[in-house]
C-alpha cells in the first residue's frame, strides 16, 4: 500500500517561536533538507516529501511512501530525530524530550497531528479497524514501489 | 524478577493436548471485578509447579476497553502501548479488504472486536480437564453476568461454537521437540530464548516480553513511571484465530511437485514442494542445512542464512520460517526496529486431515494463534508487515519485492504478487497463482496483566 502523511501542526504564536520559524525557513537549504534527502533516498521507501509553511500559522510534513504508517513511523523518528524536534518545537503543545526518544509517544504524537483529506477512503469500519478514515487519496500507480521505478529507471551514470 | 507475580503462559509453554480461549463483555465494572477476585486463584503463574502437571490452567487477559470497564486508571491505561490501545487494525495486519479475512468478516460477523473486554485462556491436558476448567469459568461469569461472546455462528465438527485448541496426534515414541501442526509441518522448533533474570550472551532480554523493563534498545509502553510500576511483568498477548485451507495446500503440492520436481516421484515431489514454501522439510529439518533430503537429526540444529544461502537456492526468500525470521539476511534500512521476535502459544484446532483424502471435507481447521510481546508494532505488525509483503530486505530484488509469505501471505493484499518465486542455480523457477493457504477469522488484543495488576483491578 501507499501511505500519505500529512502532518499538520499549528505553530505558537510567540515571538520567540516565529523568530526560530525566520531562522529555520532561512537555514533549510543549508543543512536540514540535506538530511532529509540522505535518509529518504536511502530507505527506498520514500516516494515524495516536503516541508510547507502557510502564512507562519501551520507548519506541514508531507510525504508518501510505501508500507503501512503504522509500521514505518518509527523509521522517521529514528533516522532524522533532529529534524522533526525542529519542527515539532514549533508547535502549540510540542512534545516533550522524552516523548520525541520514545517510538510510541512520537507515534501518538504524529498520529493526532495528521491531517485527513477531504472524502472518504471508501472502506467501512470493520475493514479499516483501529485506523481512521484518511479520506480521498488518489495514486495513479497504486501497485508499484518505490524500488520498482528506481529499478526501472536507474540513476544517470548507473 | 519475581516469577510468581508474571502469568505462567509468558514464562513457557504449557504443552498439553487441548485448549479453550473463552472471550467475554464485561456489562459492569464491579461484576467484572467479582469475577477476577473468583478466578484469580485458579491463574497460572510463574511459582505454579507445571512438573506436577496439573489436570488444567488458565490466564486472564484484558482488552483496553476492559481495563477502563474494571476502572483501571485511565491516566495509568493512557501510557500502555498505543497500539494496543486503538485495537487490531486488519489493513496493517494484510487483512485486505474484499477478501476472505477481511475486518468486517471477523467473528463470522456476529459483533465487533471492540466488545472484547476479557479472554480467559484455558490449556487442559485431556477433554474431561477442559470441560471441568470451563465449567468453573462459566459459572463464575454467570455469577458475575458476563457475557459470552461465541465466535463461531456454525458450530465446529464436535459441535461447540467457543474457540477450541486441540493437539494433534502423536506417537508414544515421538518424544522429539516441537509438534506437527495442519499443513503437517513439525512447528516449535525455534522458540526464542529469554534471559527472564541477569542479562545473558545469546537470549533474547526480557524486556521483548514483559512490560516495565523498556530501554532504548528494546522500547515498550509504558516506558515512565508510575504506569511503568504499575504494569511491571505484564505483557500483550495478540489472539489471532486463523483458518487453514488444508484441501488447497494438499492440492497444490500435487499440482506443483511435478513441475518444480519432475525428477522425483510425486510423493517425494510433494514433499519437496512443502519443504520450499516453509523452509522446512515437514520433518523439521532445516532446508538451509539438508536442502535435498530430511533429516531429522538436523531439526533443533542452528543455522543462517548469509554465508549458507546468500541466494536462497536452498531456503526460498519467500519461505516461512525465513520471512518471519530472517537471522543473519541484512534488512532494508527503513527496517529500523530490527528482526521481530515473539512468542508462541497457539493450538492447532481441528482433527488431523486423513492421509490420502484429496477433497475439502467441510471440517474447519487451522490455528489458534497466541502471541506474547512488548510492543504491538515492533514485533507483531513488524512480522505482519513482512508477511503481507517480502519488502524488508535488500534480496527481495526486483518483482520480488511484491512477493508475499509463501504460506501465509493474502493474495488480495494490494502490491502484492501471488507469483511463487523458487531461486534455483539453474534459474528462478516462478509458478504464477499461489492460493489463499489461509484466512482470519479474528484477532484481539489484550493486556495480560501481572498477578499484582490482577490483584488491583479485582480489588
Amino acid at each position: 500500500m501507499t501511505s500519505a502523511l500529512n502532518l499538520t501542526l499549528k505553530i505558537k504564536q510567540t515571538p520567540e517561536t516565529l523568530a526560530k520559524l525566520q531562522a529555520i525557513k532561512a537555514g533549510f537549504a543549508h543543512g536540514i533538507q540535506q538530511k532529509i534527502d540522505a535518509a529518504l533516498r536511502d530507505s527506498q521507501i520514500v516516494h515524495y516529501a516536503r516541508v510547507l509553511v502557510i502564512d507562519d500559522l501551520y507548519i506541514q510534513v508531507i510525504t508518501e511512501f510505501d508500507g503501512d504508517k503504522k509500521a514505518y513511523t518509527e523509521f522517521f523518528r529514528a533516522k532524522l530525530p533532529d529534524v522533526f524536534a525542529t519542527i515539532f518545537s514549533l508547535a502549540e503543545n510540542p512534545p516533550t524530550a522524552a516523548d520525541l526518544v520514545d517510538p510510541d509517544a512520537f507515534y501518538r504524537f504524529s498520529r493526532d497531528k495528521n491531517l485527513s483529506a477531504l472524502g472518504t477512503d471508501g472502506l467501512t469500519e470493520e475493514d479499516r479497524g483501529s485506523a481512521k478514515d484518511e479520506g480521498f487519496f488518489f495514486c495513479a500507480y497504486p501497485s508499484v514501489l518505490v524500488k520498482d521505478i528506481l529499478a526501472a529507471n536507474p540513476p544517470a551514470g548507473n | 524478577m519475581d516469577k510468581e507475580n508474571v502469568q505462567g503462559l509468558v514464562l513457557a509453554p504449557y504443552r498439553y493436548r487441548r485448549s479453550r480461549h473463552l472471550l467475554f463483555t464485561l456489562p459492569d465494572g464491579a461484576d467484572g471485578r467479582r469475577f477476577l477476585r473468583a478466578i484469580l486463584p485458579f491463574v497460572s503463574h510463574g511459582a505454579t509447579d507445571l512438573t506436577q502437571r496439573p489436570p488444567w490452567l488458565c490466564n486472564v487477559g484484558l482488552t483496553y476497553q476492559g481495563l477502563l470497564r474494571l476502572g483501571c486508571a485511565p491516566a495509568l491505561c493512557a501510557a500502555l502501548d498505543t497500539n494496543f490501545q486503538e485495537g487490531p487494525s486488519p489493513l496493517t495486519m494484510g487483512d485486505a479488504p474484499g477478501s476472505a479475512s477481511a475486518g468486517s468478516k471477523w467473528w463470522d460477523g456476529q459483533w465487533k472486536t471492540g466488545e472484547i473486554h476479557l479472554t480467559v485462556q484455558i490449556y487442559a491436558r485431556e477433554p474431561d480437564d477442559l470441560a471441568v476448567a470451563t465449567q468453573i469459568v462459566l459459572e463464575h461469569s454467570r455469577v458475575a453476568h458476563l457475557i459470552e461472546l461465541l465466535p463461531r455462528r456454525i458450530p465446529d465438527h464436535l459441535g461447540s461454537r467457543q474457540l477450541d485448541g486441540a493437539a494433534l496426534p502423536r506417537a508414544e515414541s515421538d518424544t522429539a521437540a516441537g509438534a506437527t501442526v495442519h499443513f503437517g509441518y513439525r512447528d516449535g522448533l525455534s522458540q526464542p530464548e529469554v534471559a527472564w533474570d541477569l542479562e545473558e550472551a545469546g537470549k533474547l532480554d526480557r524486556a521483548h516480553f514483559l512490560l516495565g523493563y523498556s530501554k532504548s534498545e528494546v522500547s515498550s509502553a509504558p516506558s515512565s513511571d508510575p504506569a511503568a510500576e504499575f504494569f511491571r511483568d505484564s505483557s500483550y498477548l495478540v489472539l489471532r484465530w486463523i483458518q487453514q485451507d488444508v484441501a488447497a495446500f494438499e492440492s497444490f503440492l500435487t499440482t506443483a511437485a511435478p513441475v518444480l520436481a519432475p525428477e522425483r516421484a510425486l510423493a517425494e515431489g510433494r514433499e519437496y514442494v512443502a519443504a520450499k514454501l516453509l523452509g522446512r522439510w515437514r520433518d523439521g529439518t532445516p532446508l538451509v542445512l539438508s536442502p535435498n533430503r530430511q533429516d531429522p537429526s538436523l531439526r533443533s540444529a542452528p543455522f543462517g542464512y548469509q554465508e549458507a544461502d546468500p541466494v536462497g537456492s536452498r531456503c526460498p526468500f519467500s519461505a516461512h520460517i525465513r520471512v518471519v525470521n530472517p537471522r543473519d539476511q541484512p534488512l532494508t534500512p527503513s527496517e529500523v526496529f530490527g528482526v521481530p521476535r515473539v512468542l508462541r502459544r497457539g493450538m492447532p484446532y481441528g482433527p488431523p486431515w486423513p492421509e490420502g483424502q484429496i477433497e475439502d471435507d467441510g471440517i474447519d481447521r487451522g490455528i489458534i494463534g497466541v502471541f506474547i510481546c512488548t510492543s504491538i508494532v515492533r514485533q507483531f505488525y513488524t512480522l505482519m508487515h513482512w508477511i503481507s509483503q517480502n519488502n524488508f530486505s535488500p534480496v527481495f530484488t526486483g518483482n520480488r519485492s511484491h512477493d508475499q509469505d509463501n504460506l501465509f501471505g493474502n493474495r488480495r493484499f494490494e502490491r502484492a504478487s501471488s507469483a511463487w518465486n523458487v531461486p534455483r542455480a539453474e534459474g528462478d523457477f516462478v509458478l504464477p497463482g499461489l492460493p489463499d493457504f489461509i484466512r482470519t477469522r479474528g484477532t484481539a488484543f489484550f493486556l495480560l496483566p501481572s498477578l499484582r495488576v490482577l490483584e488491583a483491578l479485582a480489588h
